[in-house]
């Protein structure tokens, strides 16, 4: 725990450089704007925004895409609450209490608890990533392949679980993940695979330029469909809460930052599923939940809460075990990658110095969001009345600049362009694109820890059923795979038997 | 309770025939991935060979969609929003950002990055329409020139030049 502590504080002294801090403003104002922006959500603002960085160091350029991360989390909730319109998926379930609010006069209210609420969830989160740095990385030390494989597997069968009611689909799309991590020159043989002879692809597609095609240039083809109109959004008034209003928060951002760590913690749950959670919580423990749905705070203060809470906590697992618990956070990690570092375990014995000066930066971000965002809303509503002919050019412009900086080759433009293809099809024919990403991410990191798992068995697979930790792994994860397959059957028999 | 109408009568087929074809194609796939898994090798003297998760992949792929493919016409699957086709207007929309940006990878290496994103700029304004031609010029300006100016001079970040030795 000292130990923590002192070398948050050495973190601290490298995070409080007026470069550094400079780097974190710019991040989280960029990140709100990513996030106000309808059509451009956090993943795809992230991996745009990754070439800024490229000149910068480790340290300013993690620090800097960290705040991107963060920051795109929070913007998504000026346009819930003003327009009707989540800037990023987790901020959907904010648009049924935070516009009715908005349309009731108390749009100030409803920004400022998403903005304390924010704080407060991303702080307790943060103070979880400290505290459990050292321990998780100590555990994560001793893990040996068989453990590592075990744990990726069971972040893939999380993944899955989350499909709802397009298991199938889910799967699918995770499959095409896996076909997309193959691409390449095989780790141990050499072999190519799926390269069709092309030298710019013995090196593997590009997670950053996957992403940049499927969420950036993928969302803006979607927007292309629909002539768009820009939104006329809602007044604010006053940010002043009432005292009813705060005492009615009070809870919600308690319970809304324990289910935002916890569910942070375990990869592939995606930020939805823990502002979901929350918000039907606060709904069921309420005594009059007829409120909810006409502008309740509550479901602005829980959920809000949640999602910064479960954006910082996603962050615990890429740290110590080098594991991304969403697809953003897998642009951090390319991020990271980038830089020569790898997360994970080692990261705190190779260079603690970058990783507690990213951790210490996350309180510094936290702080600046705070400062930046209650008193900058009319400048963040000007941000939404971009002309989207404008706006939609700009992201593909900036996909373009982005794929060719990361290799200084226009492969990854056609990467980018291919990808944004299969997102759009993908998003046309109801199939999750998240999955795919995930997957294609882990994939790699699956296949390293199988292969040296057999190496040291002799290729015997019985080495993951014989190391404890890793069978009770697998066990996991097949269950929660037939549950999530059986949950899903019964939803379909259910729907079958009412028609 | 009301009577059914004709439309609650009829059988509800949420796995239309793009939805349908689309898992064929997809099967299609996974039989040629099947093929290249087993050419690379499925095991080697050193463990799992180069073909070891693309076959997984493949079965995985095959299996899921061959299921989507025989899935029973007019039982319940799962909700799907059957307006596939965009308006006219959003396709020529589409089709063409598609292939602006497919002609500015193109050329990219070529005209260099200025001259291309000029041209880039120009063509996505004239395709989306634009009520604002003065905020058009100057993105269009600042998106060229402005951009490659920060990225290389400020960010250390090489852009393509023109391959006749200006721009």
């Amino acid at each position: 725990m000292l130990e923590s502590l002192d070398l948050l504080y050495e973190g601290m002294k490298i995070a409080l450089q007026p470069s550094n801090i400079i780097f974190a403003f710019i991040g989280c104002a960029l990140g709100t704007a990513v996030g106000v922006l309808p059509g451009i959500g956090p993943v795809a603002g992230t991996a745009i925004l990754l070439p800024i960085s490229f000149a910068l160091g480790p340290i300013p350029s993690i620090i800097m895409l960290a705040a991107i991360y963060y920051g795109a989390m929070y913007g998504g909730t000026i346009t819930s609450v003003l327009i009707n319109v989540p800037g990023e998926a987790a901020s959907a379930v904010t648009c049924i209490d935070g516009y009715q609010m908005a349309k009731n006069g108390r749009a100030g209210a409803a920004l400022t608890v998403a903005a304390v609420g924010s704080f407060i969830g991303g702080t307790v989160s943060i103070v979880g990533l400290v505290l459990l740095a050292i321990p998780m990385a100590s555990l994560g030390l001793k893990f040996g392949p068989p453990e590592f494989f075990a744990l990726l597997v069971l972040g893939l069968s999380l993944v899955v679980s989350m499909a709802g009611n397009s298991i199938r689909k889910t799967v699918i799309s995770a499959g095409i993940g896996l076909v997309i991590a193959m691409v390449g020159l095989d780790p141990v043989a050499g072999d190519q695979r799926l390269t069709f002879g092309v030298i710019q692809l013995y090196d593997g597609i590009s997670i950053a330029a996957l992403a940049m095609g499927i969420f950036g240039v993928g969302e803006v083809l979607q927007n292309l469909e629909r002539s768009s109109r820009q939104a006329e959004p809602m007044k604010v008034t006053s940010l002043r809460m009432t005292r009813q209003e705060v005492k009615s928060s009070v809870m919600p951002v308690v319970r809304g930052t324990g289910f935002g760590f916890v569910m942070g913690l375990i990869p592939g749950l995606g930020s939805l599923v823990p502002t979901v959670t929350s918000y039907m919580t606060e709904r069921n423990m309420s005594k009059t939940p007829e409120r909810f749905g006409n502008g309740a705070i509550e479901g602005v203060a829980g959920p809000e809460t949640a999602n910064n809470a479960h954006a910082n906590a996603a962050l615990i697992p890429l740290f110590t075990l080098g594991i991304p618990g969403s697809p953003t956070v897998a642009v951090l990690m390319g991020a990271f990658i980038m830089h020569g570092l790898q997360p994970g375990p080692f990261l705190f014995t190779d260079h603690p110095d970058i990783a507690w000066s990213v951790i210490a930066s996350l309180y510094v971000g936290n702080i600046i969001l705070l400062i930046l965002n209650l008193p900058l809303i009319p400048m963040w509503v000007k941000i939404v009345k971009i002309p989207p002919a404008v706006l939609n050019t700009c992201i593909l412009a900036f996909c373009i600049i982005g794929s060719y900086s990361f290799k200084g080759s226009t492969i990854d433009i056609w990467v980018v362009l291919g990808a944004g293809i299969l997102g759009y099809v993908m998003r046309k024919l109801d199939y999750p694109v998240a999955p795919l990403v995930l997957t294609a991410v882990l994939a790699g990191l699956i296949e390293q820890s199988l292969r040296q798992s057999l190496e040291i068995s002799n290729g015997d697979f019985m080495i993951f059923v014989t190391h404890p930790i890793s069978a009770v792994l697998l066990l996991i994860s097949a269950l929660v795979f037939v549950l999530s397959t059986r949950s899903v059957m019964k939803n379909v028999q259910g729907a079958d038997s009412e028609t | 309770m009301t009577a059914p109408t004709p439309t609650e009568n009829a059988p509800k087929q949420t796995l239309g025939p793009i939805q349908r074809s689309v898992a064929a194609l997809l099967t299609v796939c996974a039989v040629l991935l099947l093929i290249e898994a087993f050419d690379l090798g499925y095991m080697s003297p050193l463990g799992p060979g180069a073909g070891f998760f693309l076959l997984w992949a493949a079965v995985i792929i095959g299996v899921t969609s061959a299921t989507l493919v025989a899935w029973p016409a007019g039982k319940d699957l799962e909700p799907v929003d059957e307006e596939y086709w965009p308006e006219r207007i959003g396709a020529v929309r589409i089709v063409g950002a598609v292939l602006i940006v497919a002609c500015a990878a193109m050329a990219l290496e070529w005209l260099g990055y200025r001259i291309t994103m000029l041209i880039f700029f120009a063509a996505m304004f004239v395709l989306f329409g634009t009520r604002h031609p003065i905020v058009a010029i100057l993105v269009t300006l600042g998106g060229s020139f402005g951009v490659y100016e920060v990225f290389t001079r400020y960010l250390f970040t090489p852009l393509p030049l023109s391959s006749f030795g200006f721009f």
